[in-house]
């Protein structure tokens, strides 16, 4: 059997029709997870005459079938039918094709959702988001309660920034968790452009928060040493060229966004807020869904947060914004009057 | 004949799917349940079949029963 990595054996019965020859083909089988996937794989391959399994990697998603004419397309249909997805060799611009599919988006966020099998880390990661999400929630009602219900107009003027700080720290939390458990598998070209999304998602976004509330002087401000912070911690993973493509993208969007805020201020900027803070919630899912196509299924102990630890994280860093919203010093057009 | 086997070295679906898979190759032999969280098999039999024949195609895929 001298199958290449990268190319199949070529058919050689084709064109003769003589079904007894067999060809050896090496493929891509997406869908094993273990050793009893390969044994379920060899059962359904051996139960074709003359057919049989040559060697399989449950890890590569490569198996090898010696096969005759025609039995592959019934293999191939007989695996799909029992979850396994076996590419012939003519199929692997469908594969390409596949990849980016919204389908497949929708499979991970259902996957995630609902433990499915391959995504138990993840899983695990949104459970602590959730309860974050109520915890800080909670938080805020109390301090509402408590300190600010007597300030008139304080709901008016910061209801849209306090919710959207509270889902943007949760799921910036989320995001950062689940790239640093891949931090070790993962390239340095993952790790630039982890600390760019990141720096520049978060400057952005913590930016045009701050410039709402507070105006561009504290925004940008606040915004570009969001920015370059997250750019920092997270573009480590690729060393000083990481950190370096992380800040620089943080001092930019950092800036940027409380520009967009002073600017927004004499239009709808709340409404604009909703918008951009939903559109960086799904740039970080699709950011989690291409660390899990490129680094596959990630172990528990990979995971290197608790609950606990998530929800005090982002009730501090909520917080602190928080702060930084009311008691921050404020500088032309602000929301609530300026 | 109905019995419950416990086997161990179950660790997810596929080995579920793949005991059923075994167990009904054997003729008069059918799995009526697979827990493989809790480790057990729920089998069926008549006379053609054997148990002593289902724990030997279980353990043959490297299960102990």
């Amino acid at each position: 059997m001298k199958g290449s990595r990268s190319e199949p054996v070529p058919e050689t019965g084709t064109g003769r029709g003589s079904a007894g020859s067999v060809t050896v083909s090496e493929l891509t089988l997406h869908g094993m997870h273990c050793e009893s996937c390969a044994r379920i794989i060899e059962r359904t391959v051996s139960r074709y005459d003359g057919a049989r399994v040559a060697s399989i990697d449950t890890a590569d998603n490569r198996v090898v079938i010696e096969s005759r004419q025609g039995q592959l397309e019934a293999i191939r249909n007989e695996l799909r039918a029992k979850g396994y997805q076996l590419l012939l060799p003519d199929e692997r611009a469908a594969e390409g094709f596949e990849a980016g599919s919204p389908r497949r988006g929708l499979e991970f966020v259902m996957g995630v959702a609902l433990n499915a099998r391959g995504f138990e880390t993840e899983h695990v990661l949104l459970r602590y988001a959730v309860g974050a999400v109520a915890i800080v929630l909670a938080a805020q009602a109390v301090l509402y309660a408590a300190l600010f219900r007597s300030t008139p107009g304080f709901l008016d003027t910061y209801w849209s920034v306090t919710l959207l700080t509270v889902f943007s720290v949760v799921a910036f939390l989320f995001a950062y968790h689940h790239s640093n458990a891949f931090r070790k598998s993962s390239s340095c070209m993952t790790g630039m452009m982890t600390g760019m999304t990141f720096g520049m998602a978060g400057g952005f976004l913590i930016g045009a928060f701050v410039g709402a509330t507070n105006g561009m002087f504290l925004g940008s401000i606040v915004g570009l040493a969001t920015g370059m912070s997250l750019g920092y911690v997270t573009g480590r993973s690729c060393g000083v060229m990481g950190v370096m493509e992380g800040m620089m993208g943080g001092l930019m969007a950092g800036t940027m966004g409380a520009m967009l805020s002073a600017m927004l201020i004499y239009d709808r900027l709340v409404p604009f807020l909703v918008i951009l803070t939903v559109t960086e919630a799904v740039i970080m899912a699709a950011y989690s869904y291409m660390l899990h196509k490129e680094f596959g299924t990630m172990r528990r102990s990979d995971l290197r947060v608790s609950g606990p630890e998530f929800a005090t994280l982002a009730l501090a860093l909520d917080m602190a914004l928080t702060v930084i919203y009311v008691f921050g010093p404020k500088t032309g057009y602000v929301l609530g009057g300026g | 004949m109905e019995t419950t086997l416990r086997v161990s070295g179950m660790h997810c679906t596929s080995c579920a799917v793949l005991i059923d898979d075994v167990i009904g190759e054997i003729p008069g032999a059918k799995a009526l349940a697979i827990d493989s969280a809790g480790g057990t098999v729920v089998v069926s039999y008549d006379s053609e079949a054997t148990l002593e024949a289902i724990r030997e195609a279980i353990r043959g895929e490297g299960f102990t029963v």
